[in-house]
């Protein structure tokens, strides 16, 4: 249920073939672009929403395996649903107005009056969109990007070295956190544990405190094995390489920032 | 000839109590190879990591080129002895080869040309030359075995460490380590439970039980046959089986 940096780095896909430091400009670009986009301008939170699934079919990251991990975002999708819905069983358009039917519209639940507002609505369907936008635009970039390659672009747009480091061990650790989670779920199959009753909770929590306690212990490995080639707190990791931009990226880079100022300012 | 290393009465205990080494006293001479043997748990590791400056709160002294351990900054002392740990994946955390091996020569202030040629020399001599862009993590388990001794090699340390180099590798990966083992030209200590192993880089043994040392000497000596029995047994079995094929 997760996507792993440069977990598809390796598809045939367009966007594989960006310079890294431009994919980063845009993981940052993008969400900046969605969180000043003002609420009303539901159109414009849409058609970045676009932008972000055209970038996903460009990166060739298979779509079945793209849904099958969206599923946490579930709950964020289905309360924009109800309302919409709503608004349409009252005989309402998406993108409401405040002459619409459903505005101010009461419902008693349990006693408890909530009151559905168009603006409310829209602020609603609005941070949906810009939230799909945001997840999907950073999960293509980072996805289909080498991890390498991305500490390198860092680099360029002048992250402290410290910071580098510190993201690259990080990246480490988790690695080997998955890496022990997948030995520890194998060793439980082997030995036919099926999680049944409550006891099981117990052999649950002392299967994560020994993934948590394993990958503490590589670790301080890794620390000591640094310590021991020299390595202080502080001092300059070695810089890592990013290949100069392409025409193809500038190419890229203008569509791209055209459309999405058309979106801000035009619609 | 002048010592490398000098060990006088080394004992150490766990925070538990337990006695990981008792009174250990030996001595290595310069370009000397010491293979250490015994039996799990018998202090061998420990002996390794107490050289390494890791463990506190032991008795005795550890001298290095006259000097003790304690006396020296950890960058002074990593330059002249260091360790490859057992488990590669431990010691391993770059993003390439290539930065694993020159992370050592970075940090102990190389600069970019004298670490790039460094890093060429080493890899050449292990072997991994080619594996210079590769990801560490998606080497094989040999590959990485010697990848973890390019990275200590490079420094060029006076006394290197290996703990159970030999483990878990093929005969050709062992042969390759064999040869890097060999052509390193400073002292070495080896702990392994590989006689096969030991027999080709070494001709001094250190047999270790219960954290105290039963023997000190050459393999070929009538001693091991008294204070080592299991040993040369399993020494004279390998023999027989190789004289079988």
């Amino acid at each position: 249920m997760h996507f792993k940096i440069d977990e598809f780095h390796s598809e045939p896909g367009f966007i594989q073939k960006i310079n890294p430091a431009v994919k980063l400009g845009f993981i940052f670009l993008i969400p900046a672009v969605c969180a000043i986009i003002p609420a009303e301008k539901v159109g414009a939170s849409f058609l970045i929403a676009l932008l972000s699934l055209i970038l996903l079919k460009f990166s060739k990251i298979p779509l079945r395996i793209f849904l099958k991990r969206m599923i946490p975002m579930t709950p964020f999708l289905l309360y924009p649903f109800i309302l919409i819905i709503h608004a349409f069983i009252y005989g309402h358009n998406l993108f409401m107005s405040e002459t619409a039917s459903i505005y101010n519209k009461t419902i008693d639940l349990f006693g408890c009056r909530i009151e559905f507002m168009a603006s409310e609505i829209s602020l609603a369907i609005n941070l949906l969109l810009k939230s799909l936008a945001t997840v999907n635009t950073v999960i293509v970039f980072t996805a289909a990007t080498r991890f390498k390659s991305l500490s390198g672009a860092l680099k360029i747009f002048m992250f402290p070295d410290y910071f580098i480091m510190v993201f690259s061990s990080t990246w480490r650790y988790l690695e080997a956190l998955v890496n022990e989670i997948l030995i520890m779920r194998t060793a439980t199959e082997f030995k036919f544990f099926r999680p049944a009753n409550i006891f099981s909770v117990k052999t649950f929590s002392m299967i994560f405190g020994s993934i948590f306690l394993r990958s503490l212990r590589k670790a301080e490995m890794n620390n000591i094995s640094m310590k021991f080639r020299g390595y202080k707190t502080g001092n300059a990791v070695r810089a890592k390489s990013c290949a100069p931009a392409a025409g193809s990226d500038a190419v890229f880079s203008l569509i791209t920032i055209i459309f999405m100022a058309f979106a801000c300012f035009f619609i | 000839m002048q010592l490398a290393l000098e060990i006088k009465n080394l004992s150490y205990a766990f925070e538990d109590g337990t006695e990981a080494l008792r009174d250990v006293s030996f001595s290595l001479k310069k370009s000397e190879t010491l293979a250490v043997m015994g039996p799990n748990g018998a202090g061998k590791s420990t002996l390794l990591w107490l050289l390494m400056g890791a463990f506190k709160g032991f008795s005795g002294s550890i001298n290095v080129r006259g000097s003790n351990i304690c006396g020296l900054s950890g960058k002074e002392l990593y330059k002249t002895i260091n360790l490859v740990f057992q488990n590669p994946e431990n010691q391993m955390f770059c993003d390439t080869v290539e930065d694993e091996i020159a992370f050592a020569p970075d940090n102990f202030g190389a600069g970019a040309e004298a670490s790039r040629e460094a890093v060429e020399e080493t890899a050449a001599i292990l072997g991994v030359s080619d594996l210079l862009r590769k990801e560490p993590q998606h080497l094989s388990f040999g590959q990485k075995k010697r990848v973890a001794l390019a990275s200590v090699l490079v420094i060029k340390p006076e006394i290197l460490l290996l703990d159970e180099p030999s483990s878990n590798l093929d005969f050709s990966s062992k042969e390759k380590l064999v040869a890097a083992v060999n052509g390193f030209g400073g002292s070495k200590i080896i702990v392994t439970q590989d006689i096969q192993f030991a027999l080709s880089v070494s001709e001094r043994l250190i047999y270790i039980t219960n954290g105290i040392i039963i023997y000190d000497g050459p393999f070929k000596s009538p001693d091991l046959k008294l204070k080592c029995p299991d040993l040369l047994r399993e020494i004279i079995d390998l023999r027989e089986k190789i004289s079988e094929i």
